[in-house]
């Protein structure tokens, strides 16, 4: 069941919940994602974003979004203005059999690039439904951990014994990969945020390249 | 569910939703008021407002409307429709609002409430459980059936916040629980077969006009039941009917802007005219 404030909210910069503050939420998730301040932004809106997205003011959403902007905030509203002495970014097209709401986008930073797919469900909610290639399911409405890390044996166990050590449970928790041996993104849903002193120490392990802490 | 309104309902609605585990009562609480400022804000923005939006497709009739002299339903009828279109017209040109339960329907709930508050001196606090009861019933519809217009047409939109401004309305003004429901219920039968045909694609027209229904529908249906009238199709089975017409409508009459008023010649010219002073400022 949709969460009471789920209805009464989200308060937002119309003029659409899905193709403006959904939009805007799933470009600040993927800016979590990326780490670090964007200097290039490619955006590809697909189908119905495609399709109304000057109208909805989803390009000044997404890159509002992009500079770390809620979707309540005004400075939306000239976010294309904003970004100009932020990065520089393409915007494009394209219609396909995915969600009607979906946009891909490219991310690099000075250190960091990322590639983050995300569709807008509609009433504001959101699904992150792909990082770096890999399929995901990260809606930014509980804690998660989102994992780079190599695929190799003891990873898991590696991670999640340091989660049970903190005494944190997990709950969901998902593991995707390309192909045996190459590299895993996981997404690991928690029921509390993990201390900055615990993903160092899981940062320590080789395996791990990266890690990104998402909280509602 | 005993008869007494002070709290009673608001209070069931909030421990179900604290016993979800996310948020304590007390957030819940301190969101809502929040949300209840914005909702003030948006009417008081909206009321200042009269040029006209971006696309020139609206602006300025919550301000005409408010100042009109003109008086055919009464003070608190055209006072809510005036407070819907103010924050239907504020949406409409990315201002701040709420979303209850959606940005394009996001005019209903607030004007209904805040044009009651004002003739009855309600206090925040009996706004605030009003925000809860009417988000209870959103989230009924939301779980049997659909808040969004691109499945269930503006039924799912207007229609839904008509529902939970009609039972929020009910309980604010002291009646009891089943007649918060039926309230709803029959916002949502006056409410079935309601198109989303968006001119131009737009979040103004027909959408702005369609708030100020749902404020109207609203105070209407709060007004049959508290007078004893009931649905005799139960609440429940009138949100499934929403969910089977919502499923009949073509996609054409679903958020498209492919049927209704979206595919009329001067919709279309309009469209035409936008399209080609986008490409321009690109």
């Amino acid at each position: 069941m949709a969460g009471l404030l789920d209805i009464i909210g989200p308060v937002m910069i119309g003029p659409s919940s899905s193709h403006t503050a959904g939009a805007a939420r799933i470009a600040k998730l993927a800016l979590r994602l990326l780490g670090e301040p964007v200097n290039r932004a490619e955006i590809i809106l697909y189908n119905s974003f495609a399709k109304t997205y000057f109208g909805h003011g989803t390009h000044l959403a997404i890159l509002g979004g992009l500079m770390g902007f809620a979707p309540d905030d005004v400075r939306l509203r000239t976010a294309d203005i904003l970004a100009r002495d932020s990065f520089s970014y393409t915007l494009v097209t394209g219609e396909g059999p995915m969600h009607p709401n979906t946009v891909r986008l490219l991310l690099t930073g000075s250190t960091q690039a990322v590639e983050v797919v995300g569709v807008s469900l509609g009433g504001g909610r959101v699904k992150i439904v792909e990082i770096d290639g890999f399929p995901t399911q990260v809606d930014g409405t509980s804690h998660v951990i989102v994992v780079f890390s190599a695929d190799r044996p003891g990873v898991i166990t590696f991670l999640t014994a340091l989660i049970a050590k903190a005494e944190v449970n997990i709950g969901n928790m998902n593991v995707s990969r390309r192909y045996k041996g190459a590299s895993v993104v996981m997404t690991i849903e928690l029921d509390q945020p993990l201390a900055r002193g615990l993903l160092s120490e899981m940062l320590q392990s080789s395996e791990v390249h990266k890690i990104v802490q998402i909280s509602p | 569910m005993s008869a007494a309104n002070d709290a009673t309902l608001p209070e069931v609605i909030l421990s179900q939703e604290v016993a979800r585990g996310h948020l304590t009562a007390a957030d819940l609480w301190e969101s809502l008021a929040q949300s209840l400022l914005v909702m003030k804000e948006a009417i008081a923005s909206g009321l200042q407002a009269t040029n006209l939006s971006p696309s020139g497709l609206s602006g300025g009739d919550a301000s005409r409307l408010y100042h009109s002299p003109h008086r055919v339903m009464g003070e608190v009828g055209k006072r809510a429709a005036a407070y819907a279109l103010a924050t239907a017209e504020v949406n409409a040109s990315m201002g701040r609002i709420v979303a209850a339960p959606t940005a394009g329907s996001s005019g209903v709930l607030p004007g209904v409430l805040l044009a009651l508050a004002e003739s009855y001196q309600f206090t925040d606090e009996q706004l605030i459980k009003a925000l809860i009861v009417a988000g209870g019933i959103g989230q009924v519809i939301s779980a049997r059936a659909t808040l969004a217009g691109a499945e269930g047409g503006c039924q799912a939109e207007c229609g839904a916040a008509a529902a939970m401004a009609a039972g929020a309305t009910v309980f604010l003004c002291g009646g009891e629980t089943e007649a918060v429901f039926h309230a709803a219920a029959m916002a949502i039968t006056n409410s079935l077969g309601l198109v989303c045909d968006p001119v131009a694609g737009l979040v103004e027209v027909p959408c702005i006009t369609r708030n100020a229904g749902g404020a109207a529908m609203a105070l209407l249906c709060a007004e049959l039941a508290l007078a004893g009238m009931r649905s005799i199709i139960p609440p429940d089975e009138v949100v499934d009917a929403m969910r089977e017409v919502g499923h009949l409508l073509p996609a054409s009459l679903r958020e498209t802007a492919a049927g209704g008023l979206a595919n009329t010649p001067t919709a279309r010219a309009l469209e035409k005219n936008l399209k080609q002073s986008i490409s321009r400022k690109l």
